[in-house]
């Protein structure tokens, strides 16, 4: 399922005097397979950007199609077909423990499951809250009775993911899901989003606030600014342009930093990982 | 004397099963700026708490300024000295106004009408917020709304300040706005704590402090931390980026020692590259 | 946003009633409802809708705030009037229409109508009270005009303390409740459909996290006046003092007139109720 926007654009509380214009004329395309940074500080427009991948916000004007589904068409079948536009688009907000609810770790993740499988067996359910329970790596037979507010703060976030990915989107869709995580959280969380990535869901699509992680963790992203999109790239691409990114109230990863700086003495051509930039730079070092 | 200072001190959350805080001992020095740093659930929080008086120590002594925080007569003039922002900062405002949370400090310590008038001109200017005195402040940006909670605990004048944690729920032009004016209060003397899980807030500071599970694992300039790569991972640290990346070039056979800042990093490879 | 259409909110601008002392435009308020109650005929409501409409303009809000706010209570509105409207019975009466218990008269055309006059005008008199007066004068003003409940040890300003507190996170609230909705209904949860029994149930997963996230707020809050030296007990001083203007006096003229004019039209137009 590919994302394709054009000229979106999202007032809040349009027609009042306290109208904002939160997303203007933005055109993306997101295609499958995408491990997807979305940057921009906050107000940029980017939260209510991914808001609209998952219908939660209306099309107001413009076009946006995910997959099959045209979700700016407003009639009663693009209506209908909104529980299975949500079923193939996850979507993990910021601090999505502090929506936890149920009595139990088991029933908090089948929330999702039960909803989108109406009809489905208990047997099937049970596989699929397992699956998930594993993959964000708790112990589905320690945990599931477990009420998910005696956990650790990871922990609820995991059970929090879990409940979106049994029901095994095709995009995942994550608002700033390493915010408040110790590093090693972080770490443990990345390596975690790389695997969902690799097995369940074919696009992850993920906000985040670290120019690091994006140019260490995406193949692609998008920079958004005063509710519009600046720029669009990989890494390299998107960050080549370091003016850009500071004008946008945004820090260019270190790797970018020092290519910038060092540029006169040497140019050092790196994708902007860190691993690329060491190798590179020390090549040039070791041969002038 | 020193600005704080913890003695033996344990402490244990009612129903808790282990301790939080277990046999601490450190001081810190009046106009110091100290990092705490440490996983989640390893007693950060408690410490910050602890010196505040807003828990009291299970056993040992905690000393601000001389003064017991089991002492409960003692407790009022403690948290005169020793203001705290928290995490999270839509959960410390009182009030709906900016100016008159600010305001609700110095009137629970009975400072003069005409006093706090001036007190909120000071605290709102030291943190770069005059602009929004009347402003509703759930209109204002998060590393706004922070830098007001800060204005309010100023306005008590406090002689020491302790950020729990109090950026990361910011994106980092609200980090970097938070940071700015706690480095130019300390600059004007304010002992400061930072407790924290970015490494780049803790690069620049006097000292850093390393707690696991409750004890003291460290205690030492950032520079040292970072050379210790038994500390690092034992209490689930990690490098600053700059650090990372110096030790990729280590491993590519470019020694440029262990820089804690891009600055510094850029400085070595500079002379590096122009010595050949 | 849902914060945003909250009832009543504050709209920040410089304006003659804005300006006003909080404790006038509480005693104000209560003589205006009084006001509203004792009317007898519609021209008398005809001068209560002038002062309200004189106090419109003076606030310089935006006369869509305030009427925005009978949103909120429609509902209700329409019930009474409809309740009114065909149950309401009057002796010697003109039957406009009938049919089993319900008939129409021109006495409960007139008396459904007036009820109806009384709830929307109760509601834009206050609306403007809160549109221009910001929470913390509210509660301060209350706090004041009920300060001689202190005497009989009454919590004064803890309940003013609670009130304005309470104020203070609605918008908090708001956008929490809206985020949980939205997380929620990405995980396929329908509030929508269903009888109602099935609707109360799909509100637990909105209600559950709320209470929690409030509980935790509490004890934050909590930790943070304390730490702000909050005490309750220690003798308190306050910034903001105060202080009648010559604004209120005027004001006081406009709402004697009122007054004024309506108990003569009361006197001399006839009651229709």
């Amino acid at each position: 399922m590919d994302v394709i926007a054009k000229e979106l654009t999202y007032h809040y509380n349009k027609g009042a005097k306290f109208a904002v214009l939160a997303l203007d004329n933005v055109s993306i395309s997101i295609a499958e397979g995408e491990f997807f940074g979305v940057i921009g500080h906050t107000g940029s427009g980017k939260s209510t950007f991914i808001q609209h991948l998952n219908a939660l916000i209306p099309v107001e004007s413009g076009s946006l199609v995910i997959g099959g589904y045209d979700l700016s068409i407003r009639d009663k079948k693009t209506k209908k077909s909104l529980p299975e536009v949500r079923k193939k688009v996850g979507m993990v907000f910021q601090y999505p423990e502090y929506q936890l609810f149920a009595e139990t770790v088991y029933d908090d993740v089948a929330f999702g499951v039960k909803n989108f499988n109406k009809s489905a067996d208990k047997s099937i359910i049970d596989q699929k809250v397992r699956k998930a329970i594993e993959i964000v790596g708790l112990d589905y037979d320690a945990v599931k009775d477990e009420s998910p507010f005696s956990l650790s703060g990871g922990q609820k976030r995991r059970v929090a993911i879990a409940g979106v990915i049994a029901v095994e989107p095709e995009i995942l869709v994550l608002d700033e899901p390493c915010a408040g995580l110790d590093p090693q959280g972080k770490t443990a969380l990345w390596k975690l989003l790389h695997e969902i990535h690799s097995t369940t869901a074919k696009t992850v699509i993920i906000v985040s606030h670290d120019m690091n992680d994006v140019a260490e963790q995406c193949t692609k992203a998008a920079m958004f600014d005063g509710g519009k999109m600046v720029a669009v790239g990989t890494p390299k691409e998107l960050f080549s342009d370091a003016e850009l990114i500071e004008r946008a109230g945004l820090e260019v990863p270190v790797t970018c930093y020092l290519t910038n700086k060092l540029k006169g003495l040497c140019e050092i051509d790196s994708d902007f990982k860190a691993d690329d930039f060491a190798r590179k730079t020390a090549e040039k070092i070791r041969n002038q | 004397m020193f600005a704080v200072k913890l003695e033996n001190v344990t402490f244990k959350y009612e129903g808790a099963k282990r301790v939080a805080v277990e046999n601490v001992s450190l001081t810190i020095n009046e106009g110091e700026f100290v990092a705490v740093i440490g996983a989640n659930a390893s007693g950060k929080s408690t410490l910050a708490k602890l010196i505040n008086g807003l828990i009291a120590p299970l056993s040992g002594k905690v000393e601000v300024f001389g003064a017991d925080t089991s002492d409960s007569s003692k407790l009022f003039e403690i948290r005169k000295s020793c203001g705290i922002v928290f995490q999270n900062p839509d959960n410390q405002m009182v009030a709906s106004i900016v100016e008159d949370d600010v305001a609700f400090g110095p009137e629970n310590i009975g400072v003069e009408r005409e006093e706090i008038g001036r007190r909120i001109d000071f605290a709102l200017k030291a943190s770069g917020t005059e602009a929004f005195r009347s402003q509703m402040a759930s209109r204002l940006s998060g590393g706004q709304k922070q830098r007001v909670a800060i204005a309010g605990v100023l306005a008590i004048k406090p002689k020491i300040l302790i950020l729990d944690e109090s950026t990361s729920m910011l994106d980092p032009r609200g980090r970097r706005e938070v940071m700015d004016v706690v480095r130019s209060l300390n600059k004007e003397k304010m002992t400061v704590i930072v407790i924290t899980h970015y490494m780049d807030e803790v690069v620049d500071c006097d000292r850093a402090i390393v707690l696991k599970s409750g004890n003291v694992l460290f205690n030492g300039t950032p520079k040292q931390l970072f050379q210790s790569d038994e500390v690092i991972k034992k209490a689930g640290l990690e490098l600053p980026v700059p650090t990372k990346i110096a030790l990729k070039l280590k491993e590519n056979g470019v020694d440029v020692g262990l820089p804690l800042t891009k600055e510094e990093l850029e400085e070595r490879l500079w002379t590096l590259l122009q010595k050949n | 946003m849902l914060k945003d259409v909250a009832f009543g909110q504050y709209y920040p601008v410089e304006s003659f009633v804005h300006k006003m002392d909080p404790r006038a435009k509480i005693l104000y308020l209560i003589a205006y409802i009084v006001l509203i109650f004792i009317v007898k005929n519609f021209y008398g409501f005809a001068v209560c809708l002038a002062l309200l409409a004189l106090t419109v303009v003076f606030a310089r809000v935006p006369i869509v705030k305030v009427l925005k706010s009978i949103r909120a209570i429609l509902f209700i509105i329409i019930v009474t009037f409809l309740i009114n409207l065909f149950l309401h019975r009057e002796e010697q009466d003109v039957v406009y229409f009938s049919w089993w218990i319900f008939t129409v008269t021109r006495g409960s055309v007139t008396f459904a109508t007036f009820m109806a006059l009384r709830l929307i005008t109760l509601v834009l008199g206050s609306s403007i009270l809160t549109l221009t007066t910001t929470p913390v004068a509210l509660t301060d003003g209350l706090e004041s005009l009920l300060s001689p409940l202190k005497l009989v040890k009454f919590p004064v300003h803890e309940l003013a303390l609670i009130m304005s507190i309470a104020l203070r996170f609605i918008p908090t609230l708001m956008e929490e409740t809206e985020r949980i909705i939205s997380a929620q209904k990405a995980r396929g949860a329908d509030f929508e459909s269903g009888n109602i029994f099935s609707r109360v149930k799909a509100l637990i997963p909105i209600l559950i996290p709320l209470i929690i996230s409030a509980f935790r707020r509490a004890d934050e809050l909590g930790d943070a006046m304390e730490a702000r030296c909050y005490t309750g007990s220690r003798v308190r001083t306050k910034y903001k003092k105060l202080k009648f203007s010559v604004n209120d006096v005027i004001a006081l003229f406009f709402v004697a007139a009122a007054f004024a004019g309506v108990i003569l039209l009361n006197v001399y137009a006839g009651a229709v109720i």
